[in-house]
């Protein structure tokens, strides 16, 4: 009998990277710890972090390679599906964009990397996405043109020091829940810490100001502050004047000054005297961390270049303890974009499923979470699919060739975290059915398909990361594993250093809700909006936990105010009427909650009937994320 | 019985630990090397065993009530409509050595609830029997500990069989049953003398005197805490304030060396067979009390947090653990994203009662 | 009983000297399967081993864990009387567990641990008058009590039966009910909630029924079980004509997993339902202070 022994690693269900241990035997996994000695997580873990161990003992996981035959899949070789993957790769043009590659957001570092080499070299394809890019891709610009590489500034670990605390839009303890725990911590040490948030969510009561804007104009109240911070700078001359100095920033004043106080309040609710009173904390404070979400529910590109402004406005940029961190709901989100795995711009495998006459006809797809696939009769239509995951999911059905791949746990792999803290997982379960790590796998087909690579360990692959990554040139496994990992050096960027405003335009949205469609709709939030739900469903506790909200509400809810449910005659369960301006309609369950303000209601995101017939048709709202608006009519 | 005492040597501790080895399967502090956290796990050798370590990070509570475990393993037939069960739970002899005062009162709690009341919980008694427990005084409070608030440290007084104590000479073995009196009598341990009785004492008072203010402090206000909790004094006010904080983690339930609820749950594996699952469950869930059908008790969360004090500082649980629920370990404060830990919540009601004054 | 790992201080080993089954599921074979109203069936059930059938003694109001082979487990009140009357369960499908037993043919083994829970006063309410109260499969739990009461129909005063359903469909135990019918020492006031053709009862609530019965207060217990809002405007009537709360009798339902008081799934204030319940008076249900 093998002793029962406590193994640290990062826990890979979100963004953070938490540490973590993982109580086993070297063969299966009996228990979680949370790790006291690491600098973000601080011996915190949130419930998804806490049940990681359910979730690396379920049966429901691909065990060996399957191919489709008759129909059916059916159990196969890595010899004979790799040979038959290669061999059909080899008939389809990559170069005319006949081949998409999708990679996962959760993969390691060793594997994102690999896979770029694969779809790059051997299918000479430049078609190529991750699973919950859109968002992240606009985050990764606004910061390589604020700050001159496309990364997080600063460590989630200034939250734990600095002076003020800025949270933009995010249900941050729900997404994140050890950083909301973490700035929750520093409003209790004194830090002030300032939501803006159209509802009222957890960290808006935990915060000392909670802006309640109207949905919609989270940008402008940025921006709004920003005017405010700025008319403070200019009565207090001898501050840094070198701001003034930074490209862009002449445009930035300008349109700040347009603003207009009588337009602001209009459009969203909130008095100018409350942000300049704002600004006054701002301007004071010595250390600034800003915080806003990242991925397929994140901010627009206008919302996140006001961030970025009035974090360079600020002028505590420089601070060791200041921050601007877009937050990942998933894992390796960041390392993926790292690893070149994003898609080019307006070049994306979505873009190419989603377009009917694109050339697309093969996609290898990795570890498809979600339990809504996009374009799902496009890709059962492809000639080709490939899919490669550790769990089992609805996108096997599509496939024509299947791999398993380990769990985080069965291999050695370096993951990101929304900080650019690079961190290593070893290896602490042997993969109970010999299952080849991803990147051994795409250097075996590679090999098939007559390039030799000569990887041998992800320790190996790693310097090659190192040696072809900018940022990653300082790290290896070595040195990453005597510690919590390290920070990839934004030095590898030759714009380093140089900042700059990005352009921004003042809008006083104008609330597309009408008299007969007097609600805004919007998307995405909701406690149990978790990315990965086909994991969580493959646990036991936390899945009880995202069925509660399925279980009290089985047709999916609409969230209204108290107020409005008043105005229209209904009560918390009631099936209402909702039907929108371009007239999808559905008929959905009314949840009341005094978070939410008049004349706005949510739906969450993962009701799967409720996306797919309702919302589809919007495909920009679905795109745009956190501040789309839908104008609806509810009908008793 | 008379408590028999004596002395032992560093290299007698050891000798013992090697020599339960043959019997047990012993289970010790010992500090993970890379991390330098402290864990309550099984001893690969003798050497790895660090009594002078500090609290354990997860409480002992996981040996005898392993997070999660297989307990049934059953395969149904559906053609022959035939079953073929098998238990899945076994018992090993353990000896947990060097358990930290309040882990010890966190079993003794255990086994009042598991054991006690009407019936029998046959998996803990499983894994529960033949073990031999023994403890070690704290020399000294590690931070957030406050079982002197709770009677349940720094030193022990009830439930084990061996105890030790680290004194100028070596270490104090006391004697506190007779599974450990025949250990004991088995060797030829230099018997203590008076002298060490007292520097004992000494060694106990001094850590008594080590403990922050506030948990010395906080001695008095658990009393009354408790009995606001039991009569329902508390404000709804304070639930909430409460309530909002709580990140519904689990991490107090599943770091509490008192929290026994678990779920239990059959899952079938790729063979066709069905295992039963039992693991451990935390009431700060919302689906914990739900009940198919809409219905919901405790759906509101300041509602499930009352629940967990409830659980911990109130009168009618107390009688069944014949001791308050909380044995003062403190790690619930550790853990805790949100900011009530236990004694935050004995702060906040306290600051209730006192209308803002401490 | 082999099985038992009990301490004995429960309340079938107290007064029987017969333990519940604790730990292991015993085997139990389904004989038979009835469609009792839409979603609910009706399990006859048998012990294939004789020994344990022999010892398996139940209390009224009491409940069995049930294990579906594949699905889990999950609890069921005993609607059988404890003397002479068949071993059965209604169930009404309403999750995974309960989908997955109604799916079921006669001929398949379940799994049965228990009997659990304290059970309806029997012996002390000699003498009294019963009232039962029911609305819709609230008189599952309800049947054993009356079939046993009707057993011992002389050791009772009046005994009358209310209950209530939506519809003529929906109300559960037919033959029963029409047994009790004709039951000359059975008072039955049979309600449903709208006119239907070819109905010939009552219509309407079922607490308006208690003024048309004419139910006696002094010395007497009401057994009340159903919906919250039928149990709470039951409950109002019998208070305002003067019942005491101790004499108004009913049932708690919680999420339950263990069955044994160890889960704590079933807290109520400071009781587990599965050991302390789930029979329970009002008064002592008002001082739990929780939501029913
Ligand atoms: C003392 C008692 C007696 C009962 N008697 C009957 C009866 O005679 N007939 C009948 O049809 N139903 C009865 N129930 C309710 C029945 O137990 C639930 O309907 C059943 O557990 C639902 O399980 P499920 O898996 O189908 O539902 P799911 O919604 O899939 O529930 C999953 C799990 O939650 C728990 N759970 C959910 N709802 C309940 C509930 N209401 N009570 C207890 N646990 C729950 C169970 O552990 C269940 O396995 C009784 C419940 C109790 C507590
Ligand atoms: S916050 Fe994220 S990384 Fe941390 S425990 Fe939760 S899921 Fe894991
Ligand atoms: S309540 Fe907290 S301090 Fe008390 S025993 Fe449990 S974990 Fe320790
Ligand atoms: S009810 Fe809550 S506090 Fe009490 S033992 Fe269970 S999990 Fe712990
Ligand atoms: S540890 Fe804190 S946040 Fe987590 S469930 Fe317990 S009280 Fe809530
Ligand atoms: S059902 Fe487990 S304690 Fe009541």
């Amino acid at each position: 009998m093998n002793l029962v022994n406590y193994k640290p690693c990062v826990c890979n269900l979100c963004g953070t990277g938490c540490g973590q241990f993982l109580k086993t035997d070297g063969h299966k996994v009996y228990g979680v710890s949370p790790l006291i000695a690491h600098p973000v997580s601080k011996g915190k873990l949130c419930i998804r972090g806490w049940h990681s161990n359910e979730l690396l003992s379920t049966n429901e996981r691909i065990t060996t390679p399957l191919i489709r035959e008759n129909g059916e899949l059916r159990e196969a070789s890595y010899d004979e599906a790799i040979a038959l993957v290669a061999a059909r790769m080899q008939g389809f043009d990559g170069a005319a964009g006949e081949i998409g590659v999708l990679a996962s957001a959760r993969s390691s570092n060793e594997d994102s990397f690999t896979l770029a080499r694969l779809t790059r070299d051997v299918f000479k394809s430049t078609l190529r996405g991750i699973g919950a890019e859109a968002g992240h891709r606009k985050s990764m610009a606004a910061l390589e043109h604020a700050f001159g590489y496309p990364g997080a500034h600063g460590s989630l670990t200034a939250i734990d020091h600095a002076d003020y605390i800025l949270v933009v839009g995010t249900d941050i303890t729900r997404q994140n829940p050890v950083i909301g725990g973490n700035i929750h911590a520093a409003q209790r040490r004194g830090a002030r810490v300032v939501t803006l948030s159209s509802s009222r969510t957890q960290i808006a009561k935990l915060s000392t100001k909670h802006f309640q804007e109207k949905p919609g104009t989270l940008g402008l109240l940025v921006n709004a502050l920003g005017k405010a911070l700025m008319a403070i700078r200019t009565v207090n001359h001898d501050r840094r004047a070198n701001i003034d100095q930074l490209p862009g920033y002449a445009d930035y004043a300008a349109a700040l000054r347009s603003i207009s106080s009588v337009a602001l309040e209009r459009a969203s609710g909130i008095r100018y005297e409350e942000i300049e009173e704002e600004a006054h904390h701002l301007e004071q404070a010595r250390s600034i961390v800003i915080l806003f979400s990242s991925g397929i529910s994140g901010l627009d590109r206008p919302t996140i270049d006001a961030i970025t402004n009035l974090a360079l406005l600020s002028d505590r940029m420089d601070h060791p303890h200041s921050a601007v961190i877009p937050v990942a709901g998933i894992s390796n989100l960041q390392g993926s974009f790292d690893m070149g795995m994003s898609g080019e711009l307006g070049n994306s495998v979505f873009k190419a499923l989603a377009t009917p006459d694109s050339r697309i006809r093969a996609l290898f797809v990795i570890d498809h979470d979600d339990g809504i696939i996009r374009d799902k009769e496009r890709i059962a239509a492809l000639d080709f699919v490939v899919y490669a995951c550790a769990y089992k999911s609805a996108f096997m059905e599509l496939a024509d060739v299947v791999f398993p791949l380990p769990a985080y746990n069965e291999t050695d792999g370096t993951y990101t975290a929304s900080d650019k803290r690079v961190q290593i997982t070893h290896k602490n379960v042997d993969s109970r059915h010999h299952v080849l790590p991803g990147w051994s796998l795409f250097e075996r087909i590679a090999n098939t398909s007559g390039q030799h690579w000569g990887y041998h360990s992800a320790t190996q692959v790693f310097k090659d990361i190192a040696a072809h990554t900018r940022g990653y040139g300082d790290l290896s496994h070595e040195l990453l594993s005597k510690g919590f990992g390290q920070h990839w050096n934004p030095k590898g960027f030759a714009g380093c250093g140089r900042r700059k405003f990005n352009a921004i335009n003042i809008e006083y949205w104008e609330s597309p809700t009408t008299p007969e469609f007097p609600f805004a709709l919007m998307i995405g939030k909701a406690q149990h909006y978790w990315h990965q739900n086909n994991l969580m469903r493959k646990t036991i506790v936390p899945r009880r936990e995202y069925d509660q909200t399925l279980w009290l509400y089985p047709q999916g809810y609409i969230e209204i105010s108290p107020d409005d449910a008043t105005r229209l005659k209904v009560r918390d369960k009631w099936l209402v009427n909702v039907r929108s301006s371009i007239g999808t309609h559905m008929k959905i369950a009314v949840k009341i909650s005094p978070d939410v303000q008049d004349g706005t209601a949510y739906i969450p995101y993962f009701i799967k009937n409720m996306i797919s017939d309702f919302l589809l048709p919007y495909e920009n709202a679905y795109a745009a994320g956190e501040e789309s608006v839908i104008p609806i009519q509810i009908q008793e | 019985m008379s408590m028999s005492m004596y002395i032992l040597s560093s290299g007698e501790i050891s000798a013992l630990v090697t020599e339960l080895q043959a019997s047990y399967d012993v289970y010790g502090p010992q500090v993970e090397p890379q991390t330098k956290q402290v864990f309550f796990d099984q001893l690969a050798t003798p050497a790895a065993l660090d009594l002078e370590a500090p609290i354990p990070s997860m409480p002992v509570k996981e040996i005898l009530f392993p997070q999660m475990e297989r307990i049934l393993k059953y395969k149904y037939d559906a053609e022959n409509q035939s079953v073929a069960m098998s238990k899945q739970y076994f018992e090993r002899p353990k000896a947990l050595f060097g358990l930290r005062p309040c882990d010890l009162s966190g079993i003794l709690v255990l086994d009042r609830f598991f054991l006690g009341q009407e019936f029998v919980d046959d998996v803990y008694l499983t894994h529960r029997r033949q073990c031999l427990l023994i403890s070690n005084t704290c020399l000294h409070p590690f931070p957030q500990c406050f079982c002197v608030c709770t009677h349940s440290g720094p030193d022990a007084d009830e439930g084990f069989d061996l105890d030790l104590t680290k004194l100028q000479d070596g270490y104090l073995l006391r004697v506190g049953s007779e599974k450990g009196q025949a250990i004991a009598d088995a060797h030829q341990w230099q018997v203590a003398t008076p002298l060490h009785a007292k520097e004992f004492k000494a060694v106990v008072d001094r850590s008594i005197d080590l403990f922050p203010e506030m948990a010395t402090d906080n001695k008095a206000w658990v009393a009354k805490v408790m009995n606001r909790i039991t009569t329902g004094f508390v404000k709804q006010e304070t639930w909430e304030y409460i309530g909002d904080q709580c990140f519904e983690c689990g991490a107090c339930s599943f770091v509490c060396p008192t929290c026994s609820c678990f779920n239990i749950e059959d899952t079938q594996t790729p063979c066709g067979e069905c295992e039963r699952l039992r693991m451990r469950d935390s009431c700060s869930f919302e689906g914990y009390a739900r009940m198919a059908g809409d219905h919901n008790p405790r759906q509101p969360v300041e509602d499930r947090r009352n629940k967990r004090f409830f659980c911990k500082l109130s009168y009618p649980q107390s009688k069944k653990y014949l001791r308050p629920g909380c044995v003062g370990c403190g790690r619930c404060q550790w853990v805790c994203p949100g900011d009530i830990g236990l004694p935050n919540v004995v702060q906040y009601i306290r600051r209730e009662i006192t209308g803002g004054q401490n | 009983m082999s099985n038992c790992h009990g301490n004995h201080e429960h309340g079938n080993c107290k007064t029987t000297g017969l333990c519940p089954i604790v730990t292991f599921p015993e085997v139990v074979n389904i004989d038979e399967i009835r469609d009792e109203i839409p979603e609910v069936k009706t399990f006859y059930l048998s012990f294939p081993n004789k020994d344990v059938e022999r010892e398996f003694r139940i209390k009224s109001g009491q409940f069995i864990m049930c294990t579906v082979f594949g699905a889990g487990e999950f609890a069921v009140s005993l609607p059988p009387s404890p003397e002479n009357d068949r071993f059965h369960i209604s169930v009404r499908a309403v999750g995974k567990v309960t989908h997955a037993l109604h799916a079921l043919k006669p001929g398949d083994k379940l799994g049965v641990r228990g009997p659990f829970g304290n059970g309806f006063p029997f012996d002390e309410i000699k003498g009294k008058n019963i009232i039962y109260v029911a609305g819709g499969i609230g008189l599952i739990p309800l049947r054993s009590s009356i079939v046993h009461a009707l057993q011992h129909r002389e050791d009772f005063g009046r005994i009358i039966l209310l209950y209530g359903a939506r519809s003529s469909k929906d109300l559960m135990y037919q033959p029963d009910i029409r047994e009790w019918q004709q039951n000359a020492g059975f008072e039955t006031f049979i309600t449903i909630d709208r006119p239907e053709e070819g109905w010939t009862g009552e219509v309407g609530y079922v607490n308006q029924l208690i003024e048309k019965a004419n139910v006696p207060v002094d010395n007497s217990v009401a057994f009340v079980c159903g919906p919250p809002v039928m149990f709470n405007s039951v409950i109002g009537e019998f208070l305002k004509r003067g019942m005491s709360e101790d004499a108004i009798i009913s049932t708690l339902e919680r999420q339950m997993k263990c069955g044994i008081g160890k889960c704590q799934h079933c807290a109520v204030g400071r009781t587990l339902v599965c050991t302390d319940g789930p029979v329970y008076t009002y008064r002592q249900i008002k001082t739990l202070g929780e939501q029913i």
